[in-house]
């Protein structure tokens, strides 16, 4: 039971990479794996950004790009047997004023996890899911800069670093 | 245009209440322009969900005719970790 970044769904995706098949395996094992909206939104960034990828998938379900491109995500979610939960927005007070709480939750994190922005604010979704009630115990990763922080990341979320290598 | 039926249904308070002040905020001239027209909205979206979710089914489709994933990235996972390090 897993939050799952979004390196390893990309991994799984990337037949140039050493972490495909592992990639791969995992995410075909049938475990209960937990995304959120920052995973979708690196996704579809990485998606759209190849644009011949995209024009040849709406090409070949005659649809229009954007059309495609959620269908894609949706056919991944469903593929690998993700599922994608939102956080129930509410904003939060930080030092500097009112922020949503991904953020707040983020910024409270930075200071014991020193990780990169997009993974603190990875971690910040794990964390805020867990506490939603979704039972996550692990943060499953291809990004090293996690395993690196995994004492942390213990400590301070509660979860356990899973780095496919 | 057909002729439209009026149908009983029921709003909670607070569903009521933001009905309303969408009305005195002009939006819409009545209740019942609102309620129709946010209706309108839903069904539109629940169109396009139905849209997209069909055209998921034939990428799997094609993955069973090809044999692979039609969604490939290759070199993917490199400028994925390259570019949260710039982020």
């Amino acid at each position: 039971m897993a939050y799952t970044d979004t390196s390893v769904v990309v991994a799984a995706l990337d037949p140039s990479d050493p972490r495909c098949e592992k990639a791969r395996s995992l995410l075909e094992d049938g475990g209960y794996r937990v995304v959120s909206e920052l995973t979708l939104v690196e996704l579809a960034s990485a998606i759209a950004r190849r644009g011949e990828l995209l024009s040849s998938l709406a090409s070949a379900i005659g649809a229009e790009e954007e059309v495609a491109l959620s269908a894609a995500l949706l056919y991944l979610l469903k593929r690998f047997g993700l599922r994608y939960r939102a956080v129930e927005h509410r904003s939060s007070l930080t030092a500097c004023g009112r922020a949503g709480v991904v953020a707040a939750t983020a910024l409270s994190l930075a200071s014991s996890l020193k990780l990169r922005a997009l993974d603190l604010l990875h971690a910040a979704y794990a964390k805020l899911l867990k506490e939603q009630g979704e039972p996550i115990s692990a943060i499953e990763t291809a990004d090293r800069e996690f395993w690196e922080r995994r004492d942390g990341i213990k400590e301070a979320i509660g979860l356990r670093v899973v780095l496919i290598e | 245009m057909k002729k439209s039926k009026v149908v009983p249904v029921r709003l909670s308070p607070e569903l009521l209440e933001a009905v309303d002040a969408l009305v005195k905020a002009g939006f819409y001239s009545s209740r019942s322009e609102a309620v129709r027209a946010l209706v309108e909205a839903g069904l539109e979206k629940i169109g396009r969900a139905r849209f997209v979710a069909e055209a998921a089914e034939k990428l799997f489709e094609l993955e069973e005719r090809e044999g692979r994933l039609p969604v490939e990235l290759r070199g993917g996972l490199k400028q994925l970790l390259e570019e949260r390090g710039r982020y």
